[in-house]
């Protein structure tokens, strides 16, 4: 008796093991594919790919948000997540964006032309609104409307008392912003001696008279706040541009239709946007397949890239965004303030073997990133670290340059030239990246082969980890945008917020505030790539590779694209249509 | 009896403090909520940090903050804060308010975890029961079958691989009867009643499954160990001899008795079944207690993490001693004074 209860119960033990490994292969066992499928196009053509003629005015599309967002404003600190801005983007008005080859692109719905420079000094611009630009109400979008977006922005007291914005940078410059001809020229005017060389990236526009209509006095830094603070909480019933709010469901969905009062030219082409929260990234795939979701743009792994590839009718794209992945060494370490044994230790790691081993096994077109600021395929990117050496995974190189700088015991038991063992080095990531893992594992086998001991150990505070510079070797990323300039002042110069390593060189840092006071983008772009070249010298940061970004889609949906850059896929959402039969 | 469950009630306090003051601590100390603000690029000024800091109470002590959280005593100006004045603090997304969060999660999680309850114990009850009668039986075999497959497969699994067959049932069907994401479709305003009704229920199938399996598998094991233990007592046995009907036996005196075992089970399991929604949730996209909870830890949100604490302490503690006055339902032994 009791043998057969046994027996059941192994019965019932292995036929859950039958389900859990058939579970398992569900996914493919193949690998995935190696490129996008419908989107072959995009690499020569990111802006335009996938576009054609469409239906109007029908038709609806669900695209997925993997993130909640909890504020309504994407101009606070609170509201500026990527989801928010994707599912505003068709609602909140901006004089303009990325497209997906990280091209600056003037909104001509908008504006009447490309706002100009109309002075060096002070810094001074103009923007003309198109007299048709109006908010959902019918009242004109003006200048009140630039003030209004500066003031909670620029982080004055005077301007407003308790906001906390997303960025200040730019706005904390500006002297003035002044409206004439109705409001529809707004004038900036930079303080004396300021420059801003990314100002062509500034405004997202909020209805001031909207704000002032439930009771703030904006012009007041008490009433800014309460302003921004109503914006924050308050699901937008207007709209400045092609789509408007029709339901929200917290936590589920918002459901947008067409804005009666858009002024552009074109679209919305379908009939409803839906955006539904899918937080968690693996339930994206049988959404898809269940055609509850007809789009989402997740973060990209093997499983998912293969699986999408399974739905049928579904066409997608790898691109790669503006995330950079890297070393940063901790330059006051005893032993790592030595520039010769950070050399080496960059030579001796094999950025080509990461990647095959990490993003390489889904996407076939990463590289080495040889750049501090730029991005493989655009204008102003050189190569800067490949020809050095550094990530060559040049074991014998490394040990040379050990050699030469009097270090003994090479390839076994490390030491300096006082006779000190170099080591062991804390190699740090965060908690829970397994890429990471897996690339800290292979660093330990690079020092090891130069006879260095290290230990990797994990962070769940990476932000208190860098500030307090708890780390020899960290990896982490850098989220970059197709303007450089600040990022770069931010991370490499000596005196730089994000220097974690904490490299100092007098001569970059010149050069990087010179090119932070050019307006001029080739001369800033040169500038910067020699500022680079000297700190590639100082082997501080190493490159691994731009992170990969991702779109899915169903293929009878045409002008939707992957858009790497801040401005995501949702860009240009207006456009999206139906297949015209 | 209202002594009695007042009693239970008070008793309850104690256990909730110190599970408080642990959770309190072990959150406090588990990272930085402001760490992504920290970590901007380019830097939020330093005003600004401070500022959070004060509105989140990190610019204190954590037993400082804990006893604000406990009493409201100290609290920042035109804060709701205080547990025992019925506020649960600011949360470190300054628009979400904790109360109301918690209300509407806790609505989306107990209808799945009621409704799932009920049908594992229905189900538990009638597997078990054949069972025990039939012991050794083909039918028995295949309940036991069936039980073990259950307690073996993971709940993520069993979650997934029911979702994976309600696609396969829509595409083979061309019908969109399962669905995989929510508990609602998102656009139901123009939704006839009909519709309505099968849209909650499209939704509601599969993580009902999901979340059941955990229950009813261990469920009917108990209640077929309890039915066999009192089909053979001696009291079962005279029933028997005096004559009674099978019917009576069984259902008079067999089961009612046998049910005393599955009652404490059932209430001792609550608190777990609501952190088995956790999965559920996840996998369903339910936008329940469970993910309520993953996303309050994930941002080191510890206002928000004690209020979950606090829910779940206290529905556990609802289900016990509701079990215990069930227990003098069903024996007529038992009385409370």
């Amino acid at each position: 008796m009791h043998s057969s209860k046994r027996l059941i119960g192994l019965a019932a033990v292995a036929a859950a093991a039958v389900f859990a490994v058939s579970a398992c292969q569900s996914g493919g066992t193949e690998g995935p594919p190696t490129s996008s499928a419908g989107f072959a196009g995009c690499d020569a053509n990111p802006d335009t790919c996938n576009s054609g003629p469409t239906q109007t005015g029908t038709g609806e599309i669900t695209y997925a948000l993997e993130q909640e967002f909890t504020s309504w404003n994407t101009t606070t600190d609170e509201g500026n997540a990527f989801a928010g801005s994707q599912a505003l983007a068709g609602v909140v008005p901006a004089p303009s964006y990325f497209s997906p080859s990280g091209t600056l692109t003037w909104n001509l719905d908008l504006l009447v032309e490309a706002p100009k420079l109309t002075s060096e000094t002070p810094q001074t611009w103009v923007y003309k609104i198109r007299p048709e630009a109006v908010w959902s109400d019918g009242t004109p979008i003006t200048a009140d409307d630039f003030i209004f977006n500066w003031k909670g922005n620029s982080g004055k007291p005077e301007h407003c008392d308790g906001c906390v914005p997303a960025s200040t940078s730019g706005y904390e410059l500006m002297d003035k912003v002044e409206g004439s001809d109705n409001g529809k020229t707004v004038t900036v005017t930079l303080a004396s001696g300021k420059v801003y060389s990314e100002w062509q990236g500034l405004f997202t526009l909020y209805p001031a008279h909207l704000a002032k209509a439930a009771g703030n006095d904006w012009t007041t830094p008490k009433g800014m706040a309460a302003a921004q603070k109503w914006f924050d909480t308050t699901v937008p019933t207007w709209s400045g541009g092609p789509w408007k709010i029709d339901k929200f469901e917290k936590g589920v969905s918002i459901i947008q239709v067409k804005n009666d009062k858009w002024y552009g030219k074109e679209g919305p082409n379908l009939s409803k946007l839906i955006f539904r929260f899918i937080t968690d990234q693996s339930q994206e795939i049988p959404a898809l397949r269940n055609n509850e979701i007809q789009a989402a743009g997740p973060q990209p792994n093997p499983d998912l890239v293969t699986q999408a590839g399974q739905i049928p009718g579904v066409q997608y794209r790898i691109g790669h965004g503006y995330q950079h992945e890297h070393f940063d060494v901790n330059t006051k370490n005893k032993f790592l303030a030595d520039k010769e044994l950070r050399t080496a230790i960059f030579s001796a790691i094999d950025i080509k073997e990461i990647i095959e081993k990490t993003y390489g096994t889904f996407d076939k077109k990463a590289v080495q990133l040889g750049s501090h600021n730029f991005y493989p395929g655009g204008k102003y990117y050189k190569d800067l670290i490949g020809p050095t050496g550094q990530g060559a995974g040049d074991v014998e190189k490394a040990k040379q340059i050990l050699t030469a700088a009097g270090y003994t015991g090479i390839g076994t038991q490390l030491k300096n030239k006082a006779g000190e063992t170099v080591g062991p080095f804390r190699l740090r990531h965060t908690k829970g990246n397994q890429l990471r893992a897996a690339t800290m594992e292979l660093v330990q086998g690079y020092l090891k082969e130069l006879g260095i001991d290290s230990r990797i150990e994990v962070t769940e505070t990476l932000g208190a980890t860098l500030a307090e510079r708890d780390f020899d070797i960290i990896i982490f990323a850098w989220v970059g945008s197709p303007f450089v300039v600040g990022g770069a002042e931010q991370i490499l110069k000596s005196d730089g917020g994000g220097n974690y390593g904490g490299n100092s060189n007098p001569e970059a840092d010149a050069l990087i505030t010179q090119a932070a006071n050019t307006l001029d983008l080739d001369k800033q772009a040169d500038l910067l790539n020699q500022a680079d070249a000297l700190i590639v010298k100082d082997a501080y940061v190493l490159e691994i590779t731009a992170k990969p970004t991702f779109l899915m889609v169903y293929d009878k949906y045409l002008n939707i694209r992957d858009n790497p850059t801040n401005s995501g896929p949702n860009y240009n959402n207006h456009t999206w249509g139906l297949k015209a039969a | 009896m209202f002594a009695y469950t007042m009693r239970r009630l008070l008793a309850a306090i104690p256990i909730l403090f110190a599970a408080s003051v642990i959770v309190f601590s072990l959150v406090a100390i588990s990272g930085d909520p402001l760490e992504p603000l920290r970590l901007r690029t380019p830097p939020v000024p330093q005003q600004t940090i401070l500022n959070q800091e004060h509105r989140l109470y990190l610019d204190r002590s954590i037993p400082e903050r804990y006893w604000t959280w406990l009493t409201g005593f100290g609290a920042n100006p035109g804060d709701d804060i205080g547990i025992i004045r019925g506020n649960f603090g600011p949360s470190v997304r300054a628009s979400v308010d904790i109360g109301t969060e918690l209300g509407d999660r806790a609505w989306v999680t107990l209808r799945l975890v009621f409704v799932a309850m009920f049908l594992a114990v229905i189900l538990a009850i009638f597997a078990g029961v054949i069972s025990a009668v039939k012991q050794y039986s083909k039918i028995d075999y295949s309940f036991t079958f069936f039980g073990f497959l259950a307690l073996s497969i993971p709940t993520f699994w069993f979650a997934i691989l029911l979702k994976s067959g309600g696609i396969y049932y829509n595409q083979a069907t061309g019908t969109s009867t399962f669905f995989t994401i929510g508990n609602k479709s998102p656009d139901t305003a123009s939704f006839t009643t009909w519709q309505n009704i099968t849209d909650v229920a499209g939704h509601m199938v599969l993580p009902t499954l999901s979340l059941m399996l955990i229950s009813y598998a261990s469920w009917s094991r108990y209640q077929r160990g309890s039915m066999l233990e009192v089909l053979n007592s001696d009291y079962v046995r005279l029933a028997r001899a005096k004559g009674l009907r099978n019917r009576q036996v069984m259902v008079r005196h067999a089961l009612r008795t046998a049910l005393i075992p599955l009652t404490t089970v059932t209430a001792l399991d609550i608190g777990g079944i609501i952190g088995g929604a956790v999965i559920t949730e996840t996998v369903y996209e339910w936008r329940g207690l469970g993910k309520m909870l993953v996303e309050s830890v994930n941002g080191r949100d510890v206002f928000s993490v004690l209020a979950w604490l606090l829910f779940a302490g206290f529905v556990v503690v609802v289900f016990n001693i509701i079990a215990d006055l069930l227990y003098a339902v069903l024996d007529p032994r038992i009385r409370y004074e």
